[in-house]
């Protein structure tokens, strides 16, 4: 075998690195262009096209299995995330900063730091200053974990049941660093009643402050305390909130409203893993003087969560999609 | 627009070209300064052809081997007079400003 034919056959194994369509499509041209650039008698790929062809390979696999993350879709649905999410932590956080403010118990660092994180975010993303935004988003993320981090000793339950909170504080990150470079992304319509609906959301939660209705979980339209029947004031707010966001989400149109339902499964996978995966340990955690803590088996589960769900979602919308077209051209072929 | 995509399609402005005269074509004009490597080189044509801007113009086999000859479309040749204009704007106001900055320090008190 000639040093040119080994250098061919070793171009030829790199090519794997690509999906089939695409080695059928450019295999030929590309090793043809890589022995023409060869040195005489070279009979190993170099460091530098050995890698090249891996990273590109690998880019190609994964445009193939989620679809193209440039897309103009995935962008508007990253932009959606990205003003939700922060909105959503600015008021999570002054919901929590407002009662100390008032009843004057006092407030730590931390606790003023998260709000003003996101609002400073929403402001800079809604300026356009995406990169400057992206960094704060990665401030406020930091906050956001350290805030968390602070109970694992004495109750690493509560921490878990914060996961999902964490999750959206890295998403904004996520979604921020997406948006940070490219092409800029007009405001999608009706994002303000996204707005509109986290307002009468944190209105519901205002209105069971007062009534103390915090103790209870889930939905309820009415408790009975004491023997005395209490309608729940928030009930008809939060209902109204859903309603609201669910109109801002349909109103993005179909491709970015799927998109949005994939970049907000991370968020769902992670408090679903805690809510059932983790359901034991939540009780068992709990029953100990000295609480259990989580172990690194469970640790590297609770990380690879969100990331797991965003893949799966990515690829079912990728198929999803593929299919519909498919389906589509042959409904237009069989009018035709 | 990314660099390599502007090189490619300023490459390919000239004439069509096959794939190992665009890496040629692209030394030249940076001198030196960029080399596209083939998997780079095949992701930016690949994305290009699906985006419109180029198409293929012919095919040959030479030594047993496929070429392929890509062409600007059309469409290819406004996104890069638009990019074009877009880096000359901007790399005037950084000329002027940056004779301006001269002028000023040559002329400053020591």
């Amino acid at each position: 075998m000639t040093a040119h034919d080994e250098l061919e056959a070793r171009y030829r194994r790199l090519m794997m690195a690509y999906p089939l369509p695409h080695r059928r499509e450019y295999e030929d041209e590309m090793v043809g262009v890589l022995l023409a650039g060869a040195e005489p008698g070279q009979r190993r790929p170099s460091v530098r096209d050995r890698a090249d062809i891996l990273v590109n390979g690998l880019a190609v696999r994964l445009r193939g299995w989620a679809g193209d993350p440039g897309d103009h879709a995935w962008r508007r649905a990253a932009f959606a995330v990205r003003f939700v999410g922060a909105l959503f932590l600015l008021v999570v956080g002054l919901r929590r900063l407002l009662p100390g403010l008032t009843f004057y118990s006092g407030v730590d660092v931390l606790e003023v730091a998260r709000p003003t994180a996101w609002a400073v975010v929403f402001t800079l993303a809604l300026a356009g200053l995406r990169r400057i935004a992206t960094g704060v988003a990665v401030t406020g993320a930091v906050v956001e974990i350290v805030h968390v981090a602070q109970w694992y000793d004495y109750s690493p339950s509560q921490v878990l049941r914060s996961g999902w909170l964490v999750t959206v504080a890295l998403l904004v990150v996520v979604s921020s660093a997406w948006l940070a470079g490219g092409e800029r992304i007009a405001a999608p319509r009706g994002l303000w009643w996204f707005g509109a609906a986290l307002a009468v959301a944190a209105g519901g939660s205002a209105a069971d402050q007062y009534q103390g209705m915090g103790m209870f979980h889930g939905f309820t339209y009415a408790v009975t305390l004491n023997g005395h029947v209490m309608v729940r004031f928030a009930a008809p707010l939060y209902l109204t909130a859903a309603g609201l966001a669910g109109w801002a989400w349909w109103r993005q149109g179909g491709p970015v409203r799927r998109r949005i339902l994939a970049l907000t499964a991370p968020v769902v996978g992670v408090a679903a893993m805690v809510t059932y995966g983790f359901a034991g340990f939540m009780y068992s955690s709990q029953q100990f003087p000295s609480p259990v803590l989580l172990r690194p088996v469970q640790w590297v589960i609770l990380l690879a969560t969100p990331v797991a769900a965003f893949a799966l979602a990515a690829v079912w919308l990728n198929r999803w999609e593929r299919v519909s077209a498919l389906v589509k051209l042959g409904r237009e072929a069989e009018k035709a | 627009m990314r660099e390599p995509t502007f090189l490619v399609l300023t490459a390919l402005a000239a004439e069509p070209q096959h794939g190992y005269a665009v890496i040629e074509d692209v030394r030249r004009i940076t001198g030196g300064r960029v080399t596209l490597r083939a998997g780079t080189l095949y992701a930016v044509l690949d994305r290009l052809r699906s985006d419109g801007l180029v198409e293929v113009e012919r095919e040959e086999v030479v030594q047993s081997r496929l070429r392929r000859y890509y062409r600007l479309t059309a469409l290819g040749e406004r996104r890069l007079a638009d990019e074009s204009a877009r880096l000359l704007q901007q790399a005037t106001v950084a000329d002027r400003r940056l004779r301006d900055r001269r002028v000023r320090l040559g002329n400053a008190p020591a």
